[in-house]
């Protein structure tokens, strides 16, 4: 039987970059998975990024979550809909602890949809001190009429800095 | 390459289904992964699974999720199934349900499970994650979806993968 589970692209940054774009993404598979380890050089501990897809900046990106930070005990949560891109919390900035990359996971399922697309991503940043971590767990809807062909990612603020990585997998249910 | 990452099975509703079961598992991986994209005919109710047709008080764990804009975090402890969301999904969206079962293949472990569903739309946005165990030491041969009062509708995909160690 043949694998299922393969590797479209992988991307590691030799050099601050602005934008990460994964183009020309193949329509054979059933769902992707986007794996990063990143950090940031905006000058805080934590920050954020953002995803787009297909380069589509129309309010049609839907999101909730919820969240463990600092020393929080209970999780908090939020929503946000008709956003323009779809928020990629957390990430390290410069105040993190050193050589620490944050690590998100985003699973797109049925990608070639032409309705909405859900995701779900899961989140973190650990440092050594209890007032800078935090764990999301975000749900994801773009409600695009078009199937999935490019995906880009931004820091927030500022670049991505070297070493920084990303995998874009394809996985097939047939 | 070995292959380590295999569907076993995928079924795409053709019409309104109560449950949809999986039988016959075989007992080659290592672990199991779900991946369904689902809706429900009405907000009744909550999806469940059910492991070898066991609906003994034997499912137990805990949940941190966003409900209607509440953050509701507690254990669970149900019998005919585990939970793998709270409330229906949204009757007007499509969802997405990620499940791992580790160690299903294993007679001496109880079964750990580690559900998310993802289900936002422009009407609500409800993240929720879960941290099952079922308690029985039999190996996984069987699994059923199913929502305590509202079926899945036409269109609704469900594919199990199988995931190998070596």
């Amino acid at each position: 039987m043949a694998n299922t589970f393969t590797l479209i692209e992988t991307k590691t940054l030799s050099t601050s970059t602005t934008s990460v774009t994964f183009s020309a993404i193949p329509a054979t598979y059933t769902d992707l998975r986007l794996r990063i380890s990143a950090r940031t050089d905006y000058g805080a501990t934590r920050t954020g990024g953002r995803l787009t897809v297909n380069a589509d900046s129309s309010a049609i990106y839907d999101s909730g979550y919820i969240i463990q930070y600092d020393t929080n005990i209970e999780a908090a949560s939020g929503g946000n809909v008709n956003g323009t891109y779809l928020d990629i919390e957390y990430l390290n900035g410069t105040g993190a602890m050193a050589n620490s990359f944050c690590v998100t996971d985003i699973y797109i399922g049925s990608y070639l949809d032409t309705t909405n697309r859900q995701m779900s991503m899961m989140s973190g940043a650990v440092s050594n001190v209890a007032s800078d971590t935090g764990l999301f767990l975000y749900n994801m809807n773009y409600r695009g009429a078009s199937p999935i062909t490019s995906l880009t990612l931004l820091a927030n603020t500022g670049n991505w800095v070297a070493n920084s990585t990303f995998y874009l997998y394809g996985i097939k249910n047939s | 390459m070995a292959a380590t990452y295999e569907p076993i099975a995928t079924t795409t509703l053709g019409s309104a289904t109560a449950t949809v079961t999986f039988s016959s598992i075989p007992g080659t991986y290592t672990d199991l992964r779900l991946i369904a994209k689902v809706k429900e005919t009405s907000t009744a109710g909550d999806s469940r699974m059910r492991f070898n047709g066991d609906t003994g008080t034997n499912y137990n764990g805990t949940r941190v999720l966003r409900s209607y804009s509440t953050a509701v975090t507690g254990t669970i402890n149900t019998t005919n199934g585990l939970w793998i969301t709270q409330n229906s999904l949204n009757s007007l969206s499509w969802a997405m349900i990620e499940i791992d079962i580790n160690s299903y293949s294993s007679s001496i472990a109880y079964k750990t499970i580690f559900a998310t569903n993802s289900n936002a739309s422009y009407d609500q946005q409800i993240p929720q994650v879960f941290n099952f165990t079922w308690r029985n030491t039999a190996v996984v041969t069987s699994l059923d979806f199913f929502n305590t009062s509202t079926p899945y509708v036409i269109g609704s995909t469900f594919t199990l993968y199988g995931i190998k160690a070596a």
